[in-house]
């Protein structure tokens, strides 16, 4: 209910204001587009490009209020057709993707490098832990009330538990463009 | 065994036997286990004593025992000699301490006695005596008749024997040895005063032919007469002096059953004086006190002394022993006494199964023997017996209760055994050495013939309370399984001087706790480092818990836990305990041998490097020799609550770290689910700064300080 208030309250000021609102219209319009593509959660593809593309749009809606002439929708037309206008907030725009894509990448690989360096720590210090306990510190086997194996560990176990952990797969992250579309949060 | 036709034994005791009458000795069926040969070399007694082993000494020694020179000086010893105990046989322990504290020139001065160790290691148990006895009086004890005068008969024989039993009595002791090979001259050929021999070596009247005991112990196995009394060691004193003084022997040539029978229908004065010898009146009176076939109508001490006093002591007259009016036929001869008949009946049970089933024997007893009592007597046997079914074992069951109602002073009777009650621990003793037989005593304690045997005295108004309790004791330890109960210990109960059988220390001969942690210490010397994996096994359990219970009652229940750890723990709790209140010497090979065997109790610490301290700690102090320290190693409760608590803190942690691995893995599957997210979010906080700078930026080129806005 609130949110169809808002939207009424956003289509009446989008009316009264209408000249600002055909310019943003069009100088907002790589926004307008993540925006429909964006399914992210919390829309942070949309928030990165949205905010690279309004500082773009910000000097000339500054010159369409203050000196360009009256706000009409022609004037409004004619400064977003002005190519000046149109190279700086779409070039704006762009470097919302750039900085999305890059920042993006560069995070994944940090994490994933920071997720595999904690990962081998907690191999090596489960490593010494079973070392220095037994096999029995796993909790892979039933215990008695003194904390030792109800059954003898099997021989076969102990050395299929020395096999090094199966490496996660990298190979997600990077095909993780074609499932875009496909990507569902928990 | 001889008829027991009264006419035709008197009438062969009259004379002298012609040769081609005498009757073949019939083979003693009860075997004695010979003395073992030792070889040479020299035997050592705590460094103090040494005994010459080359050197043995015929006038001490006997089938089942040798004796040795000893002494102070180890190249040379004399002056003492050494009797060696058989390891089959049972020493005298429990009296040893008494006889020890008497000085009676009669007998051996004892000076020393115990463990003493071989030249090969192995240990025997031995008795240093002072070699003041002489030589032996007599060879044998057979075909002996001296015709000795009255005067030299007290003086020689009856005084000083008379003094050494006094003395004896006084430390309630029996002698249990007392016979013509035992007497010795004191080294003067023309002795006075007789010596007796040595007495403790071997278990009382083991080494006794028959013609010296009273009938009843006579009939039993050698190993089965028991201790004795004051009243069987005057009786074997009166055959000594029936010896003496007759002119010639009735029983020469005869077997043992041959003896006893005669002994039964003739009485022992009897048998050992034929009617037709004759012997001074007041020897006679002497003799014939002494031989009393009813011990309680014999002479005791009290009418010794009124006899040498010259006094004549209240004559009792002796019961006449029932005597059937016709003989019962068994493999061929006729038996008409019923002692005789069991005693028979006994030694050959197979072919006594008709005569009772036919109700012969019972027809006898009533109306032969006319002995109601006897009868009541058969009649509660068959009941008894009976209880148990009449399937198998039942025969097994109702012959040794039939011999025990037609002779209840006989020993008891079982499965080829003759054994009286209180002589049941040696013979379980030789059983368990020999490693058979075991199952006869089983049975005997299960299946009702002792209690029978304790009813039937009951009924006699005899006192059995005392053999109530040791039955019931006994039948408790079989009941019960497990390591301090069973067979080991009824052996241990009812022999409070054996040595641990244990096969691992058996040869080393421990009769304490301290002797058998010494030996232990022996076996892991020679063992090392092949050591077995278990120090007490069952037979030793019985031992510790029968010399000392506070040993190991309060480890009985780790001991004889199937756990590994708990069994050792246990182990190494008793052997320090023996160890610490015996204030006994470093056991360094033991201690090896026990340390060598702690991985189950070192491994019930979670911690592995505790459990490397521990063992670097167990290996500093193990050449100390002190099984103390060891357990206060593993036994610390502080330690063990610590390890526990660092034990659940890392079970804890490695949940922790699993549950964080997991949730990576996850996360790095599908890295644009969790990472992009970030690096998303990072790239709007990113935008959203420059798009602000930049704004800011413009305004400020754009308009300086005089912002529109």
């Amino acid at each position: 209910m609130t949110v169809k208030l808002a939207l009424l309250l956003v289509i009446i000021v989008g009316f009264v204001f209408l000249p600002t609102t055909v310019f943003m219209l069009f100088g907002m319009l790589p926004t307008i587009a993540v925006f429909a593509t964006d399914r992210t959660v919390g829309r942070n593809k949309t928030i990165c490009i949205g905010a690279m593309n309004f500082s773009g749009c910000f000097p000339f809606l500054l010159e369409f209020w203050t000196e360009f002439g009256q706000q009409t929708v022609d004037n409004a037309l004619r400064l977003i057709g002005q190519s000046e206008t149109i190279i700086v907030i779409y070039m704006l725009a762009a470097g919302g993707y750039a900085i999305n894509k890059a920042v993006t990448g560069i995070t994944v690989s940090i994490i994933i490098q920071r997720n595999e360096r904690r990962l081998k720590k907690i191999k090596s210090e489960q490593e010494k832990l079973v070392k220095r306990w037994g096999e029995k510190v796993t909790g892979q086997y039933a215990l008695d009330d003194y904390g030792f194996p109800v059954k003898p560990i099997p021989e076969k176990k102990k050395e299929e538990d020395d096999k090094p952990d199966k490496e996660p797969d990298k190979s997600d992250g990077q095909n993780e463009k074609s499932n875009d579309q496909n990507t569902e949060e928990k | 065994m001889g008829e027991d036709e009264d006419i035709d034994i008197t009438a062969k005791d009259d004379s002298e036997p012609k040769e081609e009458q005498e009757k073949p000795i019939v083979e003693d069926k009860r075997e004695k286990k010979l003395a073992e040969k030792l070889g040479g070399g020299i035997a050592t007694y705590e460094d103090k004593y040494f005994i010459d082993l080359n050197s043995e000494l015929d006038e001490y020694s006997t089938d089942t025992v040798k004796a040795y020179d000893a002494g102070n000086s180890k190249s040379k010893p004399r002056g003492l000699f050494a009797v060696i105990c058989n390891p089959m046989y049972t020493p005298r322990t429990n009296v040893t301490h008494n006889y020890k504290k008497m000085a009676n020139s009669t007998l051996p001065s004892l000076v020393e006695h115990g463990r003493i160790i071989l030249p090969d290691g192995k240990a025997r148990y031995c008795y240093i005596y002072q070699n003041n006895l002489g030589e032996r009086v007599y060879n044998s004890d057979e075909n002996i008749a001296l015709g000795w005068k009255t005067e030299k008969l007290i003086e020689t024989l009856v005084i000083p024997i008379y003094n050494a039993l006094s003395d004896l009595q006084n430390r309630d002791v029996t002698h249990g040895n007392i016979r013509m090979s035992n007497l010795y001259n004191g080294g003067s050929k023309d002795f006075e005063k007789v010596k007796l021999g040595e007495c403790l070596a071997v278990p009382a009247s083991l080494n006794q032919p028959v013609i010296y005991e009273p009938t009843e112990r006579a009939m039993a196995d050698p190993i089965g007469r028991g201790e004795g009394t004051i009243k069987d060691d005057l009786y074997s004193l009166g055959v000594i002096l029936a010896m003496h003084v007759r002119n010639f022997d009735p029983q020469r040539g005869k077997s043992e059953d041959d003896v006893i029978a005669a002994k039964v229908v003739q009485g022992s004065y009897g048998a050992l004086i034929g009617s037709s010898d004759r012997i001074a009146s007041g020897v006679s009176d002497l003799i014939r006190g002494l031989l009393a076939d009813n011990d309680k109508l014999r002479w005791g001490l009290e009418e010794i002394s009124e006899w040498l006093e010259g006094r004549r002591p209240n004559a009792k007259q002796p019961l006449k022993v029932k005597k059937a009016a016709r003989g019962i036929e068994f493999m061929g001869k006729k038996f008409f006494y019923a002692r005789t008949f069991a005693y028979r009946m006994n030694q050959s049970p197979q072919e006594c199964i008709p005569l009772i089933e036919g109700n012969e024997l019972k027809h006898w007893i009533e109306r032969s023997l006319d002995d109601r009592e006897m009868m009541a007597r058969i009649e509660l046997a068959f009941q008894s017996a009976k209880e148990g079914g009449t399937g198998v074992g039942y025969w097994d069951r109702l012959l040794p209760r039939i011999s025990i109602a037609m002779d209840y002073q006989a020993p008891i009777r079982y499965r080829g055994m003759a054994l009286h009650m209180n002589a049941i621990g040696n013979a379980m003793a030789l059983a368990f050495i020999e490693k058979r037989g075991m199952a006869n005593f089983a049975e005997l304690f299960n299946n009702g013939i002792l209690y029978f045997w304790i009813s039937t005295l009951a009924d006699l108004n005899m006192d059995v309370a005392e053999y109530i309790q040791l039955l019931d004791k006994v039948r408790g330890f079989l009941r019960q399984g497990g390591m301090l109960n069973g067979m080991e210990r009824c052996l241990y109960f009812l022999n409070p001087s054996i040595h641990c059988l244990s096969p691992l220390v058996e040869e080393y001969y421990a009769s304490s706790p301290q002797e058998y942690l010494k030996a232990l210490e022996s076996v892991a010397k020679v063992k090392a480092p092949n050591y077995p994996s278990t120090i007490i096994d069952q037979h030793a359990a019985c031992f510790l818990i029968s010399r000392d219970t506070r040993l190991i009652e309060p480890h009985a229940y780790d001991l004889t836990s199937s756990q590994d750890f708990r069994h050792v723990i246990a182990t190494l709790n008793i052997l320090a305990g023996i160890q610490k209140f015996n204030n006994m010497e470093p056991l360094p090979n033991l201690t090896e041998w026990i340390c060598s065997i702690l991985d189950p109790v070192i491994e019930r610490y979670h911690d592995t490097e505790y459990q490397k301290k521990l063992r670097k700690d167990i290996e500093s102090k193990k050449e100390d020799g002190d099984l103390s320290k060891i357990l206060i190693l593993l036994e610390s409760p502080e330690k063990v609550k610590k390890d526990q608590v660092t034990y659940r803190r890392a079970l804890a942690k490695y949940r922790e770290l699993e549950t964080e691995k997991q949730v990576l893995i996850k996360k790095m599957q599908k890295p644009k689910y969790f990472s992009e997210r970030t690096g998303q979010e990072w790239a709007a906080t990113i935008s959203g700064v420059i798009s602000v700078l930049i704004i800011i930026g413009f305004l400020l080129v754009h308009y300086g300080t005089d912002v529109p806005l």
